[in-house]
């Protein structure tokens, strides 16, 4: 990516494949709810790539990340460990900005989501709303109401895991453009496709799953995800 | 009424409807070659969801490259760099295109709706925003998009994807760097001047005419291969094989003497070779259904 630190690239890409894994869960069904998660975790990684800015930074949060998941799983070390220990190399970031903290928090709940299933998602839930509302323009708040809305119709952590990888899509959307990437965030796209994501996920909260509900709300997220990677120039 | 005729005729010309038709062409050409029935009410769906999935996505791909259409000779007439149409009014055209291809996919299964929104992403976050600014191998990304309508139609005819949609589709892939790297190269002023990389300016002409025929040789192997998976489309295997190495041979002279006439011939020379596949293939099709039912 021209004019634009390696990791940045990574990160943009990261938010990409996000979208790529959520398409994929409508052909590949019988690991629909991994895929969510994986692509939740990839979306929330790229968030805190871009609050960080910094590789080094990053490679000790992922290490210390993965050995923290592995005690948790192999080890059967306390939870509190994977989720304090990789915050670590992270804190005197996050002392200036408290959206660090909450992203990598964010990330690590994500990936405890993977592991230990859905009892971490309501701290994660918070987590994610909170970084929502400080990185906020008025787009967050929407989809925040609408996450809100539709818990209690018995929304299933996929879907809600679903539902929180667009509020961290468009929440990228402004740290990209505040990043130096060649990208800008049209935002009129971004709230078409957050308008779309909104209504099929109130679809698939209210009426369960069909075809159409999940169509509209991937159409969404995709949309959504075009809007944060509007290309600014070509390379000269 | 002659602002909302002109509006409308400048969005219809936002959806390149020619393009359409092309890529309408594979998607009937491979749900017949699956050998579903011809229902009318799914060829009228299929037409629908093709003219809205492409040109929705064909739309919005305008909507993002308006900056570099309005720097190429070529596009900058089109609606969005002349103004005859705002980028709200496109937007929110995009947008009921897009809600109306994904309805009427969500009617015939979820393989097709997966092949429109794969359309829409590779065509959109993988070709237009992060590859064809960045790299000369844009297309190859960009070709996956291309590919999708052959591959919804087979599925909508066979209920799934299936090894020989994907050939199909393989094909579509296969063919697409003949058709954009050449028209590429005849029009190099434009691309130079929008900064735009390719495959056929950024590289020498030897390496692209290779990639070229190497794209058109795995086309060929896609064709025989979903004849014999399937035991039907053997004489279009054979007259494909036939264009494909026309082709081939004219890449070849153009690597001997390149200039920007021989790059419109073969250009021009692109699109016949892809249709016969899908003409042939599901006529061939029909005709073995008809024989059948006849004995």
């Amino acid at each position: 990516m021209y004019g634009c630190r390696g990791h940045r690239a990574i990160a943009c890409i990261g938010l990409a494949l996000a979208g790529l894994g959520v398409l994929a869960t409508l052909i590949v069904q019988n690991h629909a709810l991994t895929l969510l998660k994986l692509s939740l975790i990839l979306a929330s990684l790229s968030t805190l790539t871009l609050l960080l800015d910094s590789l080094a930074l990053l490679v000790a949060y992922t290490t210390l990340l993965l050995l923290s998941l592995a005690s948790v799983k192999l080890l059967g070390a306390p939870v509190l460990v994977a989720v304090l220990a990789p915050l670590t190399p992270i804190v005197p970031r996050a002392l200036t900005k408290p959206e660090v903290a909450l992203s990598g928090l964010g990330t690590t709940l994500a990936s405890l989501l993977l592991v230990e299933g859905a009892l971490t998602l309501a701290p994660y839930i918070v987590v994610q709303a909170i970084l929502a509302v400080l990185t906020s323009r008025r787009l967050h708040s929407i989809v925040l109401l609408v996450a809100l809305a539709t818990i209690p119709f018995g929304v299933t952590p996929a879907i809600t895991a679903s539902l929180l990888s667009t509020v961290l899509v468009v929440s990228a959307g402004g740290l990209i453009q505040k990043s130096g990437c060649p990208f800008r965030v049209d935002s009129n796209v971004v709230f078409s496709g957050s308008l779309l994501a909104s209504i099929g996920v109130v679809a698939l909260a209210l009426w369960g799953w069909s075809s159409l509900a999940a169509g509209l709300w991937i159409l969404g997220f995709l949309l959504a995800t075009s809007g944060v990677l509007v290309p600014t120039r070509a390379p000269s | 009424m002659t602002t909302l005729a002109s509006k409308v005729k400048a969005f219809i010309e936002l959806t390149k409807p020619r393009q359409a038709a092309l890529l309408l062409l594979t998607m009937y050409g491979a749900y017949v070659a699956s050998g579903a029935p011809l229902d009318p009410i799914m060829l009228l769906k299929l037409t629908v969801l093709g003219f809205t999935a492409v040109g929705g996505v064909t739309a919005l791909n305008m909507y993002f490259d308006h900056d570099i259409d309005s720097m190429m000779r070529r596009t900058s007439k089109r609606p969005l760099p002349s103004g005859r149409i705002s980028f709200g009014e496109a937007l929110l055209g995009v947008t009921l295109m897009l809600i109306i291809a994904v309805t009427v996919a969500s009617t015939i299964n979820e393989y097709v709706l997966f092949t429109v929104l794969a359309g829409l992403y590779f065509n959109i976050i993988g070709y237009t925003e992060l590859t064809k600014r960045f790299t000369a191998l844009n297309i190859v990304v960009g070709s996956i998009a291309g590919s999708m309508p052959a591959l919804g139609g087979w599925a909508a005819g066979a209920g799934a994807i299936t090894l020989p949609g994907v050939l199909l589709a393989l094909v579509v892939y296969a063919w697409q760097p003949l058709h954009v790297w050449f028209l590429a190269y005849f029009l190099e002023e434009d691309y130079r001047r929008a900064n735009v990389p390719m495959a056929s300016l950024n590289y020498d002409v030897r390496v692209f005419s290779a990639l070229t025929i190497v794209h058109l040789a795995v086309m060929a192997l896609a064709v025989w291969m979903f004849a014999f998976t399937t035991s039907k489309g053997y004489m279009a295997a054979l007259l494909s094989t036939v264009f494909i190495s026309l082709a081939s041979v004219r890449v070849a002279y153009f690597v001997r003497s390149p200039s920007r006439a021989e790059a419109l011939r073969i250009f021009k020379f692109a699109t016949p070779t892809l249709a016969i596949v899908f003409v042939l293939v599901p006529l061939e099709v029909l005709a073995s259904e008809l024989l059948v039912l006849s004995w």
